[in-house]
């Protein structure tokens, strides 16, 4: 039997008004993701940068 | 309809020392009497768990993104009327009479605050087989029993359906008038009911879905689009915003000219705007139509949004 997979579902984050897809997330860099979301994240897109770092989802190199 | 059956004797006329009987009925549940496969559209009582009515099981009905086995439930109804009209008899020269058939058995019921949009939607439903269960005031869950296993919706007559508006007056509020008449098919002794002691979902004082039209996108991009979504409610400049959908309640597809699913990204509402929605998901082609609908399986909220399309610049 193989180790259990976790994140098999892909999740949605909310940020504020914002619902993001985590794999969306995953496959965009830093600099794309506040040009999109800076005008969308009510509650900022650098608070939800922070929030995404401390949730251990990381952003494409 | 039920015949004599000769040669069994009559049936037993006794009454266990307690037993529940229907209450006036509070809410109407209309439904598409048959299924695509021409089943009766039927409460299957195997899928109920330990024969209890819980609420992820009247989510699954009333809120099932396919229209056609959904459960529409009506608004509270009131000053209810549903009763058999007397029974059809033969008279005879020397004063005496024989059955000949029951009458009708008509309904009849008030909304109250009825609006001109449910009327619209109401009135969609007169050309199709309607079936209905009845809530009453205990908030019994009340059909028909005419095969083991299922609680089925009672028919209704065949082109009998008939909503109404009753504008206020100076001592009345407005109302929308529902009367419709119960088949001759159906026998009021197969009524039958899930009690409200096995029902513990919120079923007295469901709420059916509403209905969300998008107006036309804005901002549309490869990577995304704005676009108001409304209810038909309110006025015709001020309709009622759908606020407080979110990514999961929707699916995007292209439907030209590559059929398939297109990945949402992100879905925002704006904090000024209620109900304008900013969608955004990877780069499209250029000329790709996209079209935007409910999620499938089972709707998260009271909300159903007609498709719209999307094309890309």
């Amino acid at each position: 039997m193989g180790k259990p997979t976790d994140n098999i579902e892909d999740k949605v984050l909310k940020f504020g008004n914002t619902q993001i897809r985590k794999s969306a997330i995953e496959g965009m860099t830093e600099k794309e993701f506040l040009k999109t979301y800076k005008p969308l994240i009510s509650t900022g897109a650098e608070q939800a940068v922070k929030e995404l770092k401390k949730k251990k989802i990381y952003f494409k190199k | 309809m039920e015949l004599c059956v000769c040669g069994t004797g009559g049936g037993n006329t006794g009454l266990p020392s307690c037993y529940p009987i229907f209450d006036v009925t509070k809410q109407a549940i209309f439904v598409q009497y048959r299924k695509a496969d021409g089943t009766i559209n039927g409460l299957d009582l195997s899928a109920l768990t330990s024969g209890v009515l819980d609420q992820t099981f009247l989510d699954s009905k009333v809120k099932d993104s396919n229209p056609l086995t959904r459960w529409f439930p009506s608004p509270e109804l009131k000053n209810i009327v549903d009763e058999r009209a007397d029974d059809i008899t033969e008279e005879f020269e020397d004063g005496t009479s024989v059955f000949i058939q029951e009458g009708a058995r008509t309904f009849e019921g008030m909304i109250i605050k009825g609006d001109t949009i449910l009327l619209g939607n109401l009135q969609k439903w007169r050309c199709l087989e309607i079936g209905v269960f009845f809530i009453d005031k205990k908030g019994n869950l009340i059909g028909k029993q005419t095969r083991d296993g299922y609680l089925d919706p009672i028919l209704i007559q065949k082109e009998s359906f008939s909503p109404g508006l009753m504008k206020g007056t100076d001592t009345t509020i407005q109302k929308n008038r529902i009367r419709f008449t119960v088949s001759s098919f159906d026998n009021d002794a197969n009524l039958r009911m899930i009690e409200a002691s096995k029902i513990t979902a919120d079923l007295l004082g469901v709420n059916g879905l509403i209905d969300v039209v998008a107006g036309t996108p804005s901002n549309v991009s490869t990577t995304g689009f704005d676009v108001q979504l409304n209810t038909n409610f309110g006025g015709l400049t001020s309709k009622i915003p759908a606020s407080g959908l979110e990514l999961t309640d929707f699916q995007i597809n292209e439907v030209s000219p590559t059929p398939g699913p297109v990945t949402i990204t992100s879905v925002t509402e704006s904090t000024t705007t209620p109900g304008l929605y900013t969608f955004v998901f990877p780069a499209e082609t250029s000329g790709d139509v996209l079209e935007v609908s409910n999620a499938s399986g089972v709707l998260d909220k009271n909300y159903d949004v007609a498709k719209f399309q999307v094309s890309i610049p």
